[in-house]
């Protein structure tokens, strides 16, 4: 398969400057030192908590902010390069889902206007006819009755919006998609029908996605690799299914157990960090992980591990990797009591 | 649950708006709690969930709505009955509640040691020195570090999973016999809720609580309750022990919930999806609410609401269909 998109080095810094009231500098590395590659066709999922960057990912990949510092190459064409006409056609083939199905229409205009706005921007259509010909193809491609396109949007429900969603972010047939959280606003019965719908408009029109979600059950469903991110940097990356059997960084296997689900017999092994997430402005030295990790040692708050190729198509950033390396019997430190088992 | 169930829902109808004329936002719900017994309250929005744990508080302002029907029994006396001031001395001592929002839930000027003793004091703990300890000791019990020196400090000096420690902290403090918990992890990542049920677990051993733990996620439910409570648009459907709702669910709506979920090790290309979106509570007046979405409704369900049905090893459900297949209709109804 051919690579659609390749992040080289992607970093973000916010801030820095200090403001009029600190007048200090207060930097937030939200990115840092990302290198990705996604092929064609594929759905790669992004997963990590709140504030590990995974959003800030997205939109640098699609060039809706600046990097700091590396490149991202899209069909094979570095797009920080791009002039702005040029980058104008490119954002055609690149589009993305927002998570909150009501934030991201306008009130105020009708599902038709939303969803054809960009035909229009772009000059795919040059008459009222053609656009709303247009618009109720891609209505129905989303599900949803073509003689709804004069309504506004506060007449349809949370999972109704987010396939108008969709039909605008596919109106332009991208080849590239990102999916910011597109299912965690919504009732959980409804969910199914939005990643479901995804799916089906992958297998048709052949999306790339970048899926960026916390909800593993969902992205163990609908991903093909998973990448999973801690302040701001790519601690593992690899197959779906190499990731959840096996993975081989200690946070990737703590998030993995820590997610509850609904079933019977799952609720024996839970890893239970200790701590919180630290802040994106004070990352700790060496191993990022360090002040959560049950199996640091002396050289992890020091140097930081590359990520490093540690099974056919998985990579992981830890000096200690091995399949599932909490329970592999490495001794933690002796300060180190963070690894709660329960009943 | 031995003995006298801790609180009893008996038929409880909430209605908002004017009276009698308002819209019936939860109807007929009956349910118990055993003193010490974790019950969990599964629902989508609109299901009604958080409104029926208002109303066990006494908690919905009188103007916009009100037990229209039915009864709150806590340790066998009524709640609706009890004054405001009567009221107020339940609240905090017998029954205290955790909000999803633990930002927005603590007062943000006052520090957090202080908020503990303040619940403390309003209930009879007229003791400085004791309610000072008192909250450490609390403090200590949900892990926050250092509680000593961390009883002076400010919510924002808190990160969110801490917070909703303090809370708990706080609601657990007078020891009370019901904690009621609406979306306690909600707001956290999923490595710090981890962290919180756990704790919620060590304080239900430490202080033999009883726990209405309120949420739409299945997967924390099943992690720390005993039995669910199902409820869809106002309506209670199903209700039995956790492996029973897991393995063999009985009403359609419960089914398709699971379903729904990404199951570990499932092959299936497709997820299960249940048509249609949630309705409002109270916007379907007629059969059963959910039959607009039901892939196995009847004529009879878009008529008459079912009863809770009683299945085998004590599940209820209300369905029509659900209840003849199982052989559950001869058997007794239950209210």
């Amino acid at each position: 398969m051919s690579v659609l998109l390749q992040a080289d080095g992607v970093g973000k810094t916010f801030g820095g400057r200090g403001n009029f009231f600190s007048g200090y500098s207060d930097e937030v590395r939200a990115v840092d030192g990302v290198n990705l590659a996604i092929a064609r066709g594929e759905t790669l999922a992004l997963v990590g908590e709140s504030g590990c960057g995974k959003s800030t990912l997205g939109r640098l990949l699609l060039r809706l902010i600046e990097p700091t510092d590396g490149t991202v190459t899209f069909e094979n064409q570095d797009i920080a390069s791009l002039s702005s006409p040029e980058m104008r056609s490119m954002r055609k083939k690149m589009q993305i889902i927002f998570q909150d199905p009501y934030g991201s229409l306008s009130p105020r205009r009708t599902i038709g206007q939303i969803i054809g706005e960009p035909l229009e921007v772009f000059g795919v259509v040059n008459n009222r006819r053609a656009r709303r010909e247009r618009v109720a193809e891609l209505l129905q491609k989303v599900g949803l009755p073509p003689e709804t396109m004069d309504r506004l949007p506060r007449q349809f429900s949370g999972g109704q919006r987010q396939r108008v969603g969709i039909a605008r972010a596919i109106a332009l047939n991208p080849a590239f998609i990102v999916a910011d959280e597109p299912v965690s606003a919504l009732d959980v019965s409804v969910q199914a029908q939005i990643i479901n719908l995804m799916q089906d408009l992958q297998r048709d029109e052949g999306f790339t996605y970048l899926f960026i979600a916390h909800d593993l059950a969902i992205v163990r469903h609908i991903a093909d690799r998973v990448a999973v991110m801690y302040l701001g940097r790519i601690v593992e990356i690899g197959p779906k299914r190499q990731v959840y059997e096996a993975p081989q960084h200690p946070y990737t296997q703590a998030l993995l157990s820590a997610a509850p689900e609904p079933e019977i017999q799952t609720r024996s092994r839970r890893i239970i960090l200790e701590g919180d997430v630290p802040s994106p402005s004070a990352v700790p030295p060496g191993c990022s992980f360090h002040t959560r990790c049950p199996i640091a040692r002396d050289i992890c708050r020091k140097e930081r591990p590359p990520l490093a190729k540690v099974a056919p198509g998985q990579n992981a950033a830890c000096h200690f990797s091995a399949p599932n390396p909490i329970k592999a019997g490495i001794a933690p430190t002796a300060a180190k009591t963070t690894q709660s088992e329960t009943a | 649950m031995t003995g006298a169930p801790l609180l009893e829902l008996h038929d409880v109808s909430i209605e908002f708006g004017s009276p009698g004329r308002g819209l019936t936002v939860v109807e007929s719900v009956s349910f118990a709690i055993g003193a010490g017994e974790t019950v969990g309250l599964v629902g989508e929005s609109g299901s009604g969930k958080s409104v029926t744990s208002l109303a066990i508080m006494r908690l919905i302002p009188g103007l916009v709505g009100r037990v229209a029907k039915g009864d709150i029994l806590f340790e066998g006396k009524s709640l609706l009955a009890l004054s405001e001031p009567e009221m107020v001395d339940v609240r905090g001592r017998e029954m205290a509640m955790i909000f999803q929002e633990p930002m927005s839930s603590l007062n943000p000027v006052m520090s957090i040691g202080d908020q503990i003793a303040e619940a403390l004091m309003l209930h009879g703990w007229s003791d400085r020195k004791a309610r000072h300890a008192r909250a450490v000791e609390m403090l200590r019990l949900v892990g926050i570090p250092n509680p000593e020196g961390r009883f002076k400090a400010y919510p924002h000096e808190f990160s969110g999973g801490m917070r909703q420690r303090v809370m708990i902290a706080m609601a657990v403090a007078c020891n009370p016999q019901l904690l009621i918990a609406d979306e306690p992890t909600t707001a956290l990542d999923v490595t710090i809720q981890a962290q919180v049920l756990e704790l919620m677990k060590k304080v239900r051993q430490e202080t033999g609580t009883a726990i209405l733990l309120i949420s739409h996620d299945l997967g924390v439910i099943a992690d720390i309750c005993k039995r669910v409570v199902v409820m869809y648009a106002g309506r209670m459907v199903e209700e039995a022990d956790i492996a029973s709702i897991l393995r063999t669910p009985a009403h359609p709506y419960t089914q398709g919930l699971l379903k729904s979920v990404p199951q570990r090790g499932s092959q299936s290309e497709r997820l299960y999806q249940i048509a249609g979106s949630v309705p409002m509570a109270g916007a379907i007046k007629r059969g059963c609410p959910f039959h607009p979405r039901c892939p196995m409704a009847e004529a009879r369900c878009s008529d008459v609401m079912p009863p809770m049905f009683r299945f085998a090893d004590g599940q209820r459900a209300a369905c029509w269909v659900t209840a003849e297949r199982a052989g559950a209709l001869d058997t007794a109804v239950v209210a």
